[in-house]
């Protein structure tokens, strides 16, 4: 049987799926196993998370965000594995740092991170540090945004390498909704506002599997 | 009735049709054919007011409208619809959601969820397409054949009455383009809907017999016949048949 054990803003997952939607605003994620995450709330949070020896998690997030600074630090044990998708809709002055500090071998993680702007601004920082004598890691930052303006969004990637024996990967993209999309959908008759309404939203839920967090979003 | 008298289309300031001018009443069947790169698809681009193909000359007129006062939707709401030859994928928006949006926005009455599922489920076995993809990104990770069947199924749920195909042909195995050139001839015998093809291929044409063909060659049509015409440049090639010179196409 599942269960979450929480212990003064420590969460202790093992081998479960969950969904989480009430957290205080700094907490610790420790993970054992092969767990599925999804959080529904996370907004002005700070989070750590830690990742045992030979574990997997899957950590989805699909959120509206206005005037939040998020804040997540990552620490991977030997052989361990992170699936981060991180959604949101942004409007206001927004702020989402990651870092990732890799000091063990054989680590695989991929950072996610789709944004839409809903007039407002975001700075995305995401931080890898692939320490020396560490062998094998794998680390994928993948980030891209739909705005009205590409002033309004910053993505700073700093990939901090130490090692040779590493896969490291940063791929960032700022663009309006993409116009061959609208094309399609106008040729099918779709207003112009809800064909952009569609491809914004799919852009984010592409990322995310869980139904739930999709049909409440 | 789509009447189209003496256009100039430019992208990029390259003039890619000039004094370019084609009639089709309801109901008919006409093919285009033409060199690779003399500007078939630029037609299609146009009639479906693709905004990077500026029509600097001429006029458009769509079942009595002006057709370059009408926007894409406006175009698409009139019943013009394209199968592009290479349907773009959206990730994250299923053809489910997207059709009923169509729907909706094209005023037609709100189908019961369960009713307008069951229509997809039965589209998809008559077009031998698996029904999980009425819930699957559009065209996401599908085949080549997969997108033109499901091009068809919208077709099917959005009843235009005026098709363009374009190059619907390319990319499909031959059961394939069986299947989808008898579901169009079907939907013609249906709807009798307007139909301008635009292939190289003799296939499809075998199937869906055209009453009219037009050949594009030096940014105009430079000859027009029926369905005779087609087969003599499907034996013979554009140049055999001396009806086009190689000089003639454009990029």
């Amino acid at each position: 049987m599942n269960k979450i054990i929480v212990e003064q803003n420590k969460f202790y997952l093992s081998d479960e799926k969950v969904i989480l939607s009430s957290f205080p605003s700094s907490f610790s994620l420790f993970v054992k196993g092969n767990v599925y995450c999804g959080i529904k709330d996370f907004c002005n949070k700070d989070v750590k998370i830690y990742l045992e020896e030979n574990s997997h998690l899957t950590l989805e997030i699909l959120i509206y965000v206005t005037n939040t600074k998020n804040a997540i630090k990552i620490y991977n044990s030997e052989s361990s594995k992170l699936d981060f998708y991180y959604a949101c809709v942004f409007c206001g002055e927004n702020e989402l740092m990651i870092e990732n500090e890799m000091t063990t071998s054989n680590n695989k993680n991929q950072i996610v991170v789709r944004a839409v702007e809903n007039d407002g601004t975001l700075i995305v920082k995401a931080v890898g540090s692939i320490e020396e004598n560490t062998k094998n890691n794998e680390y994928v930052e993948d980030i891209k945004a739909i705005t009205k303006n590409n002033h309004c969004i910053k993505i700073m990637p700093d990939l901090l390498v130490k090692t040779d024996s590493v896969l490291a990967v940063h791929n960032a993209t700022i663009a309006p909704v993409d116009e061959e999309e609208l094309f399609y959908l106008k040729g099918k008759g779709l207003e112009e506002s809800n064909a952009t309404s569609l491809i914004k939203e799919g852009f984010l839920k592409g990322i995310i599997e869980n139904e739930e967090l999709k049909e409440e979003f | 009735m789509l009447k189209i008298e003496n256009i100039t289309v430019k992208v990029l300031d390259k003039t890619i049709l000039e004094d370019f001018n084609l009639e089709i009443q309801p109901g008919e069947i006409h093919v285009l054919m033409g060199q690779n790169g003399a500007g078939k698809s630029t037609v299609s681009k146009v009639l479906l007011r693709d905004m990077h193909y500026e029509v600097v000359k001429g006029c458009i007129t769509l079942n009595g409208k002006d057709l370059l006062k009408m926007n894409t939707t406006e175009v698409a709401r009139d019943g013009l619809f394209l199968v592009n030859q290479n349907p773009v994928e959206i990730k994250g928006v299923s053809n489910a959601e997207m059709l009923r949006t169509a729907l909706n926005d094209q005023g037609k009455k709100e189908q019961n969820i369960l009713e307008f599922n069951r229509s997809l489920t039965t589209l998809c076995e008559k077009l031998e397409i698996p029904t999980s993809f009425i819930h699957r990104d559009i065209n996401y990770n599908m085949s080549g054949g997969e997108k033109k069947k499901m091009e068809l199924l919208h077709m099917w749920v959005l009843k235009p009455n005026f098709i363009i195909l374009d190059e619907i042909d390319s990319g499909l195995d031959v059961d394939s383009l069986k299947l989808v050139a008898k579901s169009i001839q079907e939907y013609y015998e249906s709807y009798k809907p307007s139909i301008l093809i635009i292939t190289h291929q003799k296939a499809l044409l075998d199937i869906i017999k055209p009453e009219f063909v037009h050949v594009l060659g030096n940014k105009k049509i430079i000859q027009s016949g029926h369905y005779e015409l087609a087969l003599k440049i499907f034996n013979e090639g554009f140049s055999g048949a001396s009806i086009i010179d190689k000089s003639d196409a454009c990029e």
